[in-house]
Formats: C-alpha cells, structure tokens, sequence
C-alpha cells in the first residue's frame, strides 16, 4: 500500500473555523520554510472567504499572500478552493470568468484547485474541471458528504463515477457537517474504493463531532491516500484534526508516512504563538455526544452559522426560540431536497428557518435567493422539492436553466466598465462586492512582515519590554544575558 | 556547540509560559530558572493589580480555550426596547421582518423600488432587507401610496423597525 499523505489546512480552514479568517500574512511567511520541509502532500493556500476576508478587512492583497506564500515555500505545491459557480464572491460566474481565474491562479504557481458543488451538480464545476485540466493543474473535486435519505451509498458511488468522468485527478469525500460515523466512513469509502480502484481518494471530517478520529482510522484501513489536516493550535473544533493525530493514527494501523515530525512540532510551536498573540481561541478535542449529535443532524447547521442565528434571533428578542428555529431548519432542509448544508445552501435553509418562526407563517417570507433555489438556478436538488413549498414559492414561474449564463460575456463588459486593470485587479473587482471593493481600494497596504518573528529569546525581551509595571528585568539563556531597567545604574546591580 | 544549543532550545510554548507567570503574580519580584533560561522581574512598588496595570496582558490563550471568536457578540446584545406595532392614522407602517441590511433598490445604480408617492398594489415588492448575504423582499402590506421611506439604502435596521409607510387605498 502506499504511504499514507497529509494535505496541510492550517492557513486556510484553520483560520477560517478558528481565528475567524483574519490571519494575516504575516504568521505564515515566518513559519513557511518549515511547512515547506514538512512533507505536506499539498498546502492549502487560499478559499474564497479567505480571498475576501484578506482584501476587506485585513487590507492585504490576496494575490499579493498567493505570490509571497508560493515563493517562500518553492517546494510545495498548493491549492485554491473553489466554490462552483460563485467562484469567489456570492454572484453566479460564467466561463470566461472561471478560466482567467485558473489562469491567473497558474500563473503565480498556485497550481492545484479543489472545487465543489453544494448539491453535488457538477453541470456547474465541469466546465472548471475541463480548463483546469487542460492548463496542467492538479484537480480536485469534492463528493459532498450529508447524512439524508437521498444520500446513499449508491447517490455517492454514481457521483463518484461521474467525477472520474470528468477527469478529476482525486475525489474529497469531504464530510463538512462533522456528520460521518465511523461505521458509515468505512462502508462508504470501502465501497467508493472498490468501485473506482485507479483513483487517488481523499478524506475529510470535522472534530466537532468527536469521532473524527476513528473516522480516520476507518478511512486508513479502507486504504485512503490522502487525509485533511491542520496544524495543533488550529486543529479540532470545527477545523480538521491535527497532524499530530494522523502520524499517531498511520503509526498505529502500520502505515507509512512521510511526514517531518520535528517540522509538524515547530509549527504546533509558532501557530500557539500566533494563537496567544492575536488573543485567538485554541481547541480541546471534542468528546462524543450521542444526544447532541442526534440534534445536530437533523438540520445538519454548520457550526460556523450557528453563531449567526443565535445573534439574529437574539437581535428580535427571541433568542430562546433557537431550539424552535433548529427544528424548523430540519423541516426546511427536507422540503429543499436535502442540499448539502455549505454555502450557500446552509444560509438559505437557516434564514427561512428563522423567517418561518418570526413571522409564524411558513414561506411568507421567501428570500430572493431561496425562490431562484426552487426554481433551479442552482442546479438539481439532491431530492425533490416539497411540492407544497413549489407552489407557495415559485407559483406559476417557470423553472430557471442553470447553465444560461455560463456563456456570458462577463469579462468584456467588466473591462469596458473598468478601463485598463491587470487581470488580477480586474478578478479582484468581479468578485468583491462593491463595498468591499471600495473598503479594499481605500484602505489597502503592502503586506508587512518580519523575518526574524519567529526567534521566541527575542520575542520573550520585547513582550518583558512591553509592561510598563515592570522595573527591572533579567534573562539568562546559555551564554546570553540581558538586563533591563527603568533606572539608570540599576543595572550592574 | 550545536548540541549545547539544542538543550538551550527555547520554545515559544516556554514564552508563552512566561509571560503569563510574569502577568499574574501577586509578587513584586519573580525569579525563575527553565532548563538554561533564568528569568527575574521587579514589579513597581505601587503596582495596581497585575491585570489592571498590564496593557499587553493578554488572557490565556491556550488555558482558556472556549470556542470560536464570536465577532458577532457585540450585534447579538438583545435590545431591551420592544418596537411597538400599531398602524398610526395617517397610514399603514411597512416594518423590517428581521434585522439586515437596507436597499432601496435591485443593484447599485438600479431605479429603487418605490419613491414617495409611488402606488403600490398589495405584495409589491418595496425594498430588500439583506440578511445573512440573501436578499430578501420586503413587501407591501395594503394596497396605497408610499407616503414616508424611514429608512436610508444601506442602512443596518431592526427587527419591527419602521422601513416606509403606506397610506391605504380607501383613505386616499
């Protein structure tokens, strides 16, 4: 069997699940020559949310982070996440879109993408596939994991058969939820496994659970490739789950792997810095709850939205009516035909949910997005639509095709409205919206960072330095010593 | 020398240790010794409490790891005040069905929905309320001319807040 591989997701689902997605550049490039030693199969350098998060609220020039992350770390090759059609940003993007942005992509070395489809429709992402394929990237596509009726092992297999169809270079049977259970991961992974031999599978869960671990494991003996994981201090919770516990995980089922230990070690020690400096949380492992988990998959909201919810309904004083909302949301996410519950799917399922119990009638209040939903836009539900929530929703509309606007011209018009932008700017422009667009050209700045952050003497001399209660100050390290004071002649004391 | 320097090896994890053993001793003088690190500080005399007088005092990280960062918490404070719904005589209030985003119109540079004095028939559409990135539309309640619009494009609003008035068909 072959050696067993990590693909590193520290700074992107890392940051995303654990620091809200304000990591800036300047954490990552001091530890970058040593993820670059480490052994990562690939590192995952960017997502959508990160792109924007980056240019709208750090102010940082995310092609600028792509190009200093790829050239401090020459020996690894990266990838993007790509969300359908949304591409980056929330609005739909046609192909000319797409392939510039694979392009663009190629041409700083960022040369792997992932791409997926909330409902599993890749009408939406073969076109990505096909470009991404014929410019020499390393395709990725993920198979959606929910736990519904609709989602059988024999809906996966099929979806499976169909990505290698498409040529894929792997398939991510990505469970985003923290919904898979040990004994389906096995029978799951065993059976898409069998079915397509020759390809390279990959496989992710969330902590959040608790039963991650055995999860791996189970995905280890089904002779899975590659496994998702972050570095420790931005492991677990509603991130992946530490490298740490996969090296411990292939030690114990006897399978090779190749990664630098003491590598996996330093970055456990830096990101830990990062964590404490930027006042960011850290997290336990989670424990099994069989209770909860028989909540939580019922609506199967992402970890991520709950805090959402919680803070809209707390908004209209009915923050204790959050149970209520959770079981509408069970109720909504049937009648939309189980869609996979990741952007954009999850809002559409969690804001009616919420407009359902405020208003106290179903469906009075539909959201733009959600009747575009009904009627196709998106592509094909995973299961029927309730026919009653059809008829209240859509009426007498007709059904939307999905692939309309694959063939716009959205490029030209963007040029002929912008004047003259590299390519990049111009990408930047279609996918901010334009308030973040306008947040971002004001306020933007080059990325700033310190090559010598990650010497902790030092660190520890200006953190003393920085408390001005702090008279005298000593430190001895092996032959080092140096003596601070407040007043003048203390010192030689 | 290479091997004198690994065991003088000195880890962030060790900083961290540090600092928050400086941070929250209630003495004046500290003086520790780590493997080969020796560290010793003199507080001022008068030093109020530690937590107080620290400015960089960060709290505990790793200890008191407790789940996300919740950016929203400041947005989640539950205002205390209820909107009272009543129609006033001088017409039909149209109110925001959740709190989001305000937008008097379709996209930016698009004509808005309704302008004062605009007739508008029961369920036309008067303006959309963004919540949570989905565009949702808020509808007319009666049938009427838009007499007020209370609310600016791209305003934040609250639930039950008054967005436009209407005043009813049979009234005008």
């Amino acid at each position: 069997m072959k050696p067993l591989r990590v693909l590193d997701e520290s700074l992107r689902m890392g940051q995303q699940a654990l620091w809200a997605t304000r990591m800036k550049t300047q954490w990552m490039l001091p530890i970058a020559p040593v993820m670059d030693a480490a052994g990562f199969y690939q590192v995952a350098a960017m997502a959508p949310v990160s792109f924007e998060t980056a240019a709208m609220y750090l102010h940082e020039n995310p092609w600028e982070r792509l190009r200093l992350l790829r050239q401090h770390m020459p020996r690894t090759q990266f990838d993007f996440l790509v969300r359908s059609r949304n591409v980056v940003g929330w609005s739909p993007k046609p192909n000319d879109v797409v392939e510039l942005f694979l392009k663009t992509l190629g041409k700083i070395g960022i040369l792997g993408i992932k791409v997926f489809d909330g409902l599993n429709d890749y009408r939406n992402v073969a076109y990505h596939i096909q470009v991404g394929r014929e410019l020499g990237l390393h395709v990725k596509a993920l198979l959606n994991f929910a736990v519904s009726p609709v989602h059988t092992d024999d809906y996966f297999i099929a979806k499976a058969r169909e990505l290698a169809g498409l040529g894929v270079d792997a398939i991510v049977i990505a469970d985003a939820c923290g919904a898979m259970l040990p004994e389906r991961a096995r029978a799951l992974i065993g059976r898409v496994r069998a079915e397509l031999p020759e390809m390279e599978l990959h496989f992710s869960t969330h902590p959040n659970s608790g039963v991650s671990t055995p999860c791996y494991r189970e995905a280890i003996r089904q002779g899975i490739e590659v496994l998702w994981g972050a570095s420790t201090p931005l492991a677990n919770g509603h991130s992946f789950p530490p490298h740490a516990t996969i090296v411990q995980l292939a030690r114990e089922e006897g399978r090779a792997l190749d990664l630098d230990e003491r590598c996996l070690r330093e970055m456990d020690d830096w990101f830990a810095w990062a964590a404490y400096k930027e006042n960011r949380p850290c997290h336990e492992p989670d424990e099994f709850d069989p209770i909860a988990y028989e909540q939580t998959i019922r609506h199967q909201i992402p970890g991520g939205m709950m805090s959402n919810l919680e803070s809209q309904l707390a908004g209209v004083g009915m923050a204790h009516r959050l149970p209520e909302v959770l079981e509408e949301a069970g109720r909504v996410r049937a009648e939309l035909g189980y869609p996979v519950m990741v952007t954009p799917f999850s809002q559409f399922v969690g804001v009616q949910a919420t407009l359902n119990v405020v208003t106290g009638e179903r469906y009075s209040s539909v959201p733009r997005e959600m009747a575009l939903y009904c009627r196709g836009y998106y592509g094909q539900s995973p299961g029927p639509i309730d026919q009653n929530v059809l008829d209240r929703v859509v009426g007498d509309q007709p059904l939307i095709d999905p692939s309309a606007y694959f063939h716009d011209k959205m490029l030209a018009k963007a040029r002929a409205e912008r004047g003259s932008l590299s390519d990049e700017e111009l990408l930047t422009a279609i996918f901010l919206n334009p308030t973040a667009l306008e947040t971002f050209n004001k306020n933007r700045k080059p990325i700033e960072w310190d090559p010598d952050a990650r010497m902790p003497l030092l660190a520890l001399l200006k953190e003393l330095g920085k408390r001005p209660r702090l008279r005298q100050v000593e430190v001895r390290c092996g032959n080092l010593r140096v003596a601070l004071s407040r007043e003048a002649g203390a010192v030689a004391a | 020398m290479s091997e004198q320097k690994t065991a003088y090896y000195l880890s962030f994890s060790d900083v961290i240790r540090v600092l928050r053993l400086v941070d929250e001793t209630p003495f004046q003088e500290l003086q520790l010794e780590l493997d080969g690190l020796k560290v010793r500080v003199v507080q001022d005399k008068e030093a109020p409490a530690p937590h107080a007088a620290a400015p960089l005092a960060e709290p505990s990280v790793l200890a008191a790891a407790s789940g996300p960062v919740r950016e929203q918490a400041v947005a989640a404070a539950a205002p205390l005040t209820k909107t009272v719904f009543v129609s006033s005589a001088e017409g039909t209030p149209v109110f925001a069905p959740l709190a989001g985003t305000f937008y008097r119109a379709a996209s930016p540079g698009a004509p808005p929905f309704v302008e004062i004095g605009t007739v508008v028939k029961e369920g036309d559409v008067v303006a959309i309320l963004e919540i949570m990135k989905l565009m949702n539309h808020v509808t007319a309640p009666c049938a009427g001319v838009i007499t007020e619009i209370r609310a600016n494009n791209e305003q934040f609003v609250e639930y039950g807040q008054v967005l436009a008035v209407i005043k009813p068909e049979r009234a005008a």
